[in-house]
């Protein structure tokens, strides 16, 4: 019993280390969405406002795509803890990256299985360690912690099965995941449906329970449901997805000809998507498309789970009449459907539930092939082998490679020109936005500037909040000015800052200006430049 | 008449094989392209139904089969095979060279030694663009929506199999765990990693992989025939 008690605190323990370790350097910086989430998470904390001014707000305007919001309000408390920092920003996500390798192995360990210790642990270890969850869980993402809350309901859900109360606490973690993540709110309603539907015998005699449960879901959604006609109900399903009639006419190609046409194309975008997320190729090669949510050279599992996967499946297919085996197939299922309805091949985010589903089915394999050789040695020897393999990949491609080549998708040179212009306090900058429109979040953030003023600057939101989706990105953070670099300001010194792109030689002949600094990613690439603005001189 | 029913033409599986297969463009591009390789690879495809239906291991059937899948191969392999697998173009070698330099200063001698050398600048691009080939031979969206909605960048992809099959061919996979699942995986593994040898760019496409998908389809079909019968 102490060896089992000791093995299940070195998978915990390795879960603690892939999620914690440097997590504030890696990956190196802040992503917008990040640094959004964890300024409306300051403003929250000071002001009960997010950065727009909007008092405890249902969704978060963001930068006009509407945030799920409950991400930003449980980070409050890391940030009254720990300060507005990276640490305390992606502190929520670690932590529920641990509670979802702790609640797998209860699920697992609670089953009707066999050698459930053993499956459980196993099974624990892999979500501990597979890319995808290390990934998510070293970045504040909604989705993590929706990903934490579904766990969780399917954990009550199971329980539920011998003592209806659960069913309940399910609801509840359900009902609150739809306010984590905008895909849950789709997915949620279905899962808890489809429980209902699959085992309806077990719950005839409960009917009170059932109706108590699928009330209190909808209680709960009261809030969001008041918000349907507006564009932070809709809008990001309306910005993604492929129903629309100008996006049939400009992608249909001959199926504009052919009668029912549209029909056709929404149902063969549809299952060519759907289909996607369960391609091998995707699964086990390519990184998700999006670099600033991949891994360079590594996708979300390691290739060589290809194999236990296919085993997976099989005893999958062989336990299908056991109970988790039911609910987690049908959490795989439905948990694609949101995703699916959306144009991006292949977002992993969206998917975080049936990338778990993935990863039991991988643990059964591993298991499965683990149970076939004889002798202990054998196991011992495999399971070192594919963990050492792993971690090399792992090591190679998250903790070097992502920190060069994706650092500034994380915002890498944003953040070290808001060092720079804190050490250049007594001079004025102007950001260029034309390809970074989000720049401004850098500097709130990493200046902790005062939530009361930037409310200030974005409050003509809060005219109508729910269907202002129009964003600027013009701000003013202390001697940081993020709009038009060529706005005339006669006889100002200031230091305009833009990409490459931004300023050209040309540019500097003819505004006689004088280049102050240059700023490079971690590849020492020159990402953004500097240069004197001297208006003065032109003044005199 | 009596000699073609007992040759099994009127059979109905046989009919199924018969619409299945020749109402696939790919088999139609295959034919095109090259009559003799279209025709073994019906021959797989027929016995690769018949053994996964067949209770016992039929030996003599599984030798053609291996015979027929050695052949479609040796040919595969003279006109489809990945010259890109030798040799690193331009932007591969400056990744190289950039990541050698993330990685030295990061590991130091780890990094820095004959034996890692070696795996990383003569083993490791050769085995990733493998990986990269046996992949995308497994990618479902390959075979019935030409690769959409994450096609292949330089690739002319084209669309396999109708994608209303795709339905029969998830039932086909469900219904083969009952029959013979060994079987089936034994091919998708001797299939892929044959594919991985051959170009992405190879204008037939993974042939290896047309009698899997047309198997699977046909018996996603037969199994729901079996059903309306019984009804």
């Amino acid at each position: 019993m102490k060896i089992k008690i000791l093995l299940f605190l070195i998978v915990l323990i390795i879960s603690i280390f892939l999620r914690f370790y440097h997590i504030d350097q890696l990956p190196p910086g802040l992503n917008a969405d990040e640094a959004s989430l964890g300024y409306d998470a300051y403003s929250l904390l000071l002001t009960g406002k997010d950065q727009y001014g909007k008092s405890f707000p249902i969704f978060l305007h963001s930068f006009g795509a509407y945030q799920s919001s409950l991400y930003a309000y449980l980070t409050t408390a890391p940030i009254f803890v720990f300060g507005l920092s990276i640490f305390a920003v992606r502190f929520l996500s670690g932590f529920a990256g641990i509670l979802i390798v702790l609640m797998t192995f209860i699920i697992i360990y609670s089953s009707k299985e066999n050698n459930k210790f053993w499956q459980a642990l196993l099974a624990s270890f892999i979500v501990s360690f597979v890319p995808w969850s290390i990934f998510f869980s070293r970045t504040a993402v909604e989705a993590n912690l929706a990903l934490f809350l579904v766990v969780g309901a399917t954990c009550f859900l199971m329980r539920s099965l011998k003592q209806p109360v659960y069913f309940i606490m399910a609801s509840f973690l359900l009902a609150i995941s739809t306010y984590a993540y905008q895909a849950q709110r789709l997915s949620s309603l279905i899962f808890l449906v489809g429980f209902i539907l699959i085992f309806a015998k077990q719950f005839i005699n409960k009917k009170t329970i059932i109706s108590v449960g699928i009330a209190l879901f909808f209680i709960i959604q009261i809030p969001q449901l008041t918000l349907i006609n507006t564009e932070a109900g809709t809008r990001r399903l309306d910005q993604v997805n492929y129903f629309s009639k100008d996006y049939f006419n400009q992608n249909s190609g001959s199926l504009k000809s052919v009668p029912l046409g549209r029909q056709i194309y929404i149902i063969n975008q549809f299952s060519s998507h759907y289909l996607a997320y369960f391609s091998p190729k995707n699964l086990f090669f390519d990184p998700d498309p999006q670099e600033v949510r991949s891994i360079p050279d590594l996708s979300v599992f390691y290739s060589w789970m290809f194999i236990p996967f296919l085993f997976g499946l099989k005893v999958f297919w062989d336990k299908r009449n056991e109970s988790f085996i039911k609910v987690a197939l049908l959490l795989m299922i439905i948990s694609v459907v949101p995703a699916a309805l959306t144009r991006e091949p292949f977002y992993t985010l969206r998917v975080l539930p049936m990338l778990w589903v993935v990863s039991i089915v991988v643990s059964y394999g591993g298991f499965e092939i683990l149970y076939k050789l004889q002798f202990n040695f054998l196991r011992f020897l495999l399971l070192l082998t594919v963990s050492i393999f792993s971690i090399g990949v792992l090591y190679s491609s998250y903790f070097i490679l992502l920190k060069y080549e994706r650092s500034s998708e994380y915002g890498f040179p944003y953040i070290e020109l808001a060092k720079k212009s804190e050490n250049l306090s007594s001079k004025k900058f102007v950001v260029d936005l034309t390809r970074q429109s989000q720049s401004y979040i850098w500097f709130a953030f990493f200046k902790k500037y005062d939530p009361l003023k930037l409310q200030e600057q974005g409050k003509i939101v809060l005219r109508d909040y729910y269907n202002a989706s129009d964003f600027d990105g013009k701000r003013i953070i202390g001697n940081v000015k993020t709009g038009d670099i060529w706005d005339k300001e006669p006889c100002t010194s200031q230091i305009i800052v833009g990409d490459l792109l931004a300023i050209s030689e040309a540019d500097v002949k003819e505004h006689g200006l004088h280049s102050e600094f240059e700023i490079s990613d971690l590849t020492e690439k020159v990402k953004l430049k500097g240069y004197a603005m001297n208006s003065k001189e032109k003044c005199i | 008449m009596g000699r073609l029913r007992r040759l099994g033409i009127f059979d109905k599986n046989f009919l199924i094989t018969i619409v299945i297969v020749f109402t696939t463009p790919w088999a139609w591009k295959i034919l095109n392209y090259n009559v003799f390789l279209c025709l073994i690879l019906i021959l797989i495809t027929a016995i690769f139904l018949k053994l996964l239906f067949s209770n016992k291991f039929n030996v003599i059937l599984t030798l053609i089969l291996c015979l027929a899948f050695l052949i479609v191969t040796v040919i595969n392999l003279q006109i489809g095979f990945d010259q890109d697998l030798r040799k690193l173009n331009v932007n591969e070698k400056v990744q190289l060279n950039e990541r050698h330099r993330y990685y030295a200063g990061e590991l130091g001698i780890i990094f820095l030694n004959r034996f890692s050398l070696n795996y990383y600048k003569n083993y490791n691009p050769y085995f990733y663009k493998f990986q990269r080939n046996f992949f995308s031979v497994l990618d479902l969206n390959l075979y019935f929506f030409a690769s959409h909605p994450r096609e292949r960048e330089g690739i002319s992809e084209f669309e396999k199999f109708h994608s209303l099959y795709l339905i029969f061919f998830v039932v086909g996979i469900i219904y083969s765990f009952r029959l013979r699942p060994l079987l089936v995986m034994l091919y998708l593994l001797a299939a892929g990693l044959v594919s991985g040898l051959i170009s992405p760019t190879f204008e037939l496409g993974p042939v290896l992989f047309f009698p899997f998908v047309a198997t699977l389809t046909i018996l996603g079909v037969i199994w729901l025939v079996n059903q309306i019968h019984r009804i």
